[in-house]
């Protein structure tokens, strides 16, 4: 078979013969070395120390944008990893007392103690290479991919320069699906309704009670970007957002960092060996070769979730689950993509989809993500075999290596938690209700949000349920009569969430009544301000429920919500969710 | 292949009266993301040329002074300047590609023939008029620096010892530390070499502390430069001593 580069013209994939002559050979070479990446390439450096490793990146510093982005602080994510280590040499860098370090008000909160500015982070991830031998060019952009058939053996890169090329038993594409596009592999695109993907946001440093502190704004609304747009949103973000466009009277308010890109909160993922997605989850679906557990709540930043999945619509608004987050079990097909042989990913592009993408994103879990990738590639060039052996025959190696770093760590599989209620360094997992007489008392109040997920994950009961799930529509249904307004309602929605028609005729009952919301506070103020207080709003969930069931009966009553132009919020979202046909 | 009459190599200082001039009629292709990075992301807080400047020119440090970015003696406030010259661009009315990098520019009997690769979508080539690069290229005379920002202490000295020198920004205890390197020193390398100077040289530090380091090189030469080579004009923004005078230099250029 002979050698061929890939790559992109005018967006096209095109490819020619390549000469077999690298500049520079390696066991695996890390393209981008971001948050991701970055461990990748440690992680792979440390299987044997034999493993050489060559890192790329387009930036000048490795990191990602937790160190060139200004996004320093951390709030979620599951505990445990190799990534442990970067952050001992931080908090050595920060002893030096030569640095202002990044640590916030909320000191009972240990997620933010492991924040650290750019010069901290940069200077230890230089250190930690130094220290694994790792050899990494900046500020180079790989342009093309060498392959043997389908196996990818090497890159091509320019550093502004010169064209160099780098040969590898194993390539990761750190960066965001870059060797992946040159390719030609697919991706799996943004959200269903209109394929867009989740927003931009500018970061910089500021000061805050004399610590450091990355501020952020959004930049963008859900987009797909050309190039030339995402210039001018650039752009734009540098000249507009807040945290750039002020007065600088104030010596307290000035920039101490300038992210050097803008964060993207979701860059589409690629198609890999297995997808496994958000409504997978729902429905029960559980990976029984996890290699990484993430935590996270689904993204509350979004600002038209009437054009989300269903699943995300699921989740956020007909079960009310924004101040809860969930841990996902992610397996190693999620880091292979399809098509390509002797190529990982590591970061937010892995095989997730739009909803998973948005809750497997916090930095300590996409750090496992780099180290699973990490060390998958070592075990596949030591060993001399290919990355999905890794995953099947040398699969216990694999598990065995990522447990004890504390990458994969059961532990870390805490269901569904309560973000108001704090579980040691990590938030309390919720019970959901496991009888009949559990779901009714939460169905009959405006704390239906439990209930409302046990229903929806009517597969996944677990050996502790004793719900039916054969007859749980009809015990739903049998609540329709309740003289009790909130199980009645309730009820219907959960119906809804299981797409029983039975669930109708209390839904246009609410749309024909008054939009009520119910506001209530979370007894335990503990950390997150946007959490504390929850709304029930069933008029918003009946608008969602009754337009998914097309019925042609409700084209009236649903235009009467749809028309809606006045100045009250809940009735505005409402209005919209009526107007989306699926 | 796409036409265009300007390529400009660089969202520079210097390039933003250009584009300015020549608005639609020409691309200004940046590597990194962001304007002015030669100043702005590299920490070079040089005292502003503040007199006999352009109407151009005399705008933009009439932005910088009214939103305190820079004082009156020059004094500024230089991870700022970016989103100042930024909103410029956007105002030109250039198209703009960032992330972007120009591959090779071949002098044909039809104008330049240049070769710019993005990563959404590869390859593209543009038949040219004229290409003007901004940047700073290794056949130039330059020397090489990394900044690194401090806080904290308004009490320090401004200095200038040979391989390390102090510059005072816009705010009391704003001060940049920056070291003049070797050409091939990378921004890590670069980060070491100032954290063991910083460790080494704590007296001249007071109570300061680093609470930023540049994300690109700054630059010293000798001189500006203007010459043509290979069909391309080089103008190096970074040539220029600071960033007002490289926005002055820009409005002077003759296109």
């Amino acid at each position: 078979m002979s050698l061929m580069r890939r790559t992109l013209v005018d967006g096209k994939s095109v490819s020619c013969d390549f000469d077999g002559s690298f500049d520079y050979s390696c066991d695996v070479c890390v393209v981008g070395l971001g948050t991701a990446g970055a461990i990748s390439a440690i992680a792979a450096a440390n299987f044997t120390r034999d493993v050489h490793v060559i890192g790329i990146d387009s930036a000048p510093i490795a990191g990602g944008v937790a160190v060139a982005g200004c996004v320093w602080d951390y709030y979620f994510g599951a505990n445990g990893g190799v990534y442990t280590e970067l952050n001992d040499i931080c908090d050595e860098i920060v002893a030096t007392d030569r640095y202002i370090n990044s640590t916030v008000s909320d000191k009972s909160n240990p997620q933010h103690k492991r924040s650290y500015t750019t010069p901290i982070r940069g200077l230890a991830l230089a250190h930690a290479f130094e220290r694994y031998n790792i050899e990494a060019f900046y500020s180079s952009v790989v342009t093309d991919v060498i392959t043997d058939g389908e196996r990818v053996c090497g890159v091509a890169c320019f550093d502004g320069k010169r064209s160099f090329t780098v040969g590898a038993k194993v390539v990761i594409d750190g960066a965001e699906g870059a060797v992946c596009r040159l390719l030609g592999l697919r991706d799996l695109g943004g959200r269903r309704s209109d394929n867009k993907s989740a927003r931009f946001s500018r970061t910089v440093g500021t000061m805050y009670k004399g610590n450091l502190l990355g501020k952020w704004q959004f930049c963008s609304d859900y987009a797909n970007t050309t190039p030339a747009e995402a210039a001018e949103l650039t752009f734009k973000a540098a000249a507009e957002a807040p945290c750039l466009a002020r007065d600088y009277s104030d010596p307290n308010i000035r920039l101490y960092s300038v992210g050097w890109e803008m964060g993207r909160r979701e860059v589409p993922c690629i198609e890999t060996e297995r997808v496994y997605t958000f409504a997978d989850y729902l429905a029960g679906n559980r990976p029984d070769n996890a290699i990484f557990y993430s935590f996270s709540p689904l993204d509350n930043a979004n600002p038209d979730i009437w054009n989300e999945d269903e699943e995300f619509q699921d989740w956020q608004l007909l079960c009310g689950m924004h101040a809860h987050g969930v841990s996902v079990g992610i397996p190693p097909e999620c880091l292979i993509p399809r098509g390509a042989d002797g190529l990982l990913l590591a970061g937010k592009h892995i095989g997730m989809g739009h909803t998973m993408t948005s809750t497997v994103r916090m930095r300590t879990d996409i750090e496992k993500c780099g180290e699973a990738a990490g060390v998958m590639a070592a075990m596949a060039a030591t060993y001399d075999c290919s990355v999905r052996a890794v995953a099947g025959e040398h699969f216990d190696t694999l598990r065995q290596i990522l447990t004890a770093s504390g990458c994969y760590n059961v532990e870390n599989d805490r269901g569904i938690c309560d973000l108001n209620i704090r579980d040691g360094e990590m938030w309390k997992p919720c019970k959901l209700p496991e009888t009949p007489d559990e779901l009714r008392e939460l169905l009959a109040s405006i704390h239906p949000s439990l209930g409302l997920i046990r229903v929806r994950l009517y597969r996944y009961y677990g050996n502790d349920c004793k719900l039916p799930a054969d007859s749980l529509a009809d015990i739903l249904a049998g609540w329709l009569d309740s003289d009790d307004k909130l199980l009645r309602e309730n009820s219907s929605v959960a119906l809804g969430l299981l797409g029983d028609r039975r669930a109708l005729s209390v839904l246009r009952e609410i749309l024909h009544g008054e939009c009520e919301v119910h506001v209530y506070e979370s007894p335990v103020k503990f950390q997150f301000p946007w959490l504390w207080r929850i709304e029930l709003c069933n008029y918003m969930k009946a608008a969602c429920l009754v337009r998914r069931y097309n019925d042609p009966c409700d084209e009236e009553l649903l235009a009467s919500v749809a028309a809606y132009d006045g100045d009250d919020v809940d009735l505005i979202k409402s209005a919209e969710y009526a107007k989306v046909k699926r | 292949m796409k036409r265009i009459n300007t390529i400009i190599i660089g969202a520079t200082a210097l390039a933003c009266p250009l584009a300015a001039s020549l608005g639609g009629e020409c691309i200004v292709v940046e590597r990194g993301f962001a304007a002015g990075a030669e100043f702005s992301s590299a920490m070079d807080a040089s005292r502003l040329k503040t007199q006999e400047l352009s109407k151009y020119s005399a705008d933009i440090l009439a932005e910088l002074k009214e939103r305190r970015i820079a004082d009156d003696s020059g004094n500024v406030h230089i991870l700022a300047v970016g989103g100042v010259l930024a909103s410029r661009y956007l105002d030109s009315g250039c198209k703009l590609l960032l992330g972007a990098s120009v591959m090779s520019v071949e002098s044909t009997s039809d104008g330049l023939l240049t070769t710019i690769f993005t990563p959404e979508e590869g390859y593209t080539q543009y038949l040219a008029a004229n290409v003007i690069d901004t940047n700073v290229h290794d056949f130039m005379g330059y020397t090489k620096t990394f900044g690194v920002l401090l806080a904290l202490d308004s009490s320090l000295a401004e200095f200038n010892d040979g391989e390390v020198f102090m510059q005072k920004g816009r705010f009391d205890d704003e001060y940049i530390l920056r070291f003049r390197v070797a050409r091939d020193t990378t921004i890590p390398e670069a980060e070491k070499l100032a954290d063991e100077w910083m460790a080494a040289n704590k007296a001249k530090l007071g109570t300061s502390k680093a609470a930023g380091i540049a994300l690109e090189f700054g630059y010293e030469f000798e001189s500006t430069i203007d010459i043509m080579r290979g069909g391309v004009r080089y103008i190096p923004s970074a040539a220029y001593g600071d960033v007002m005078s490289a926005i002055e230099g820009g409005t002077a250029v003759c296109l």
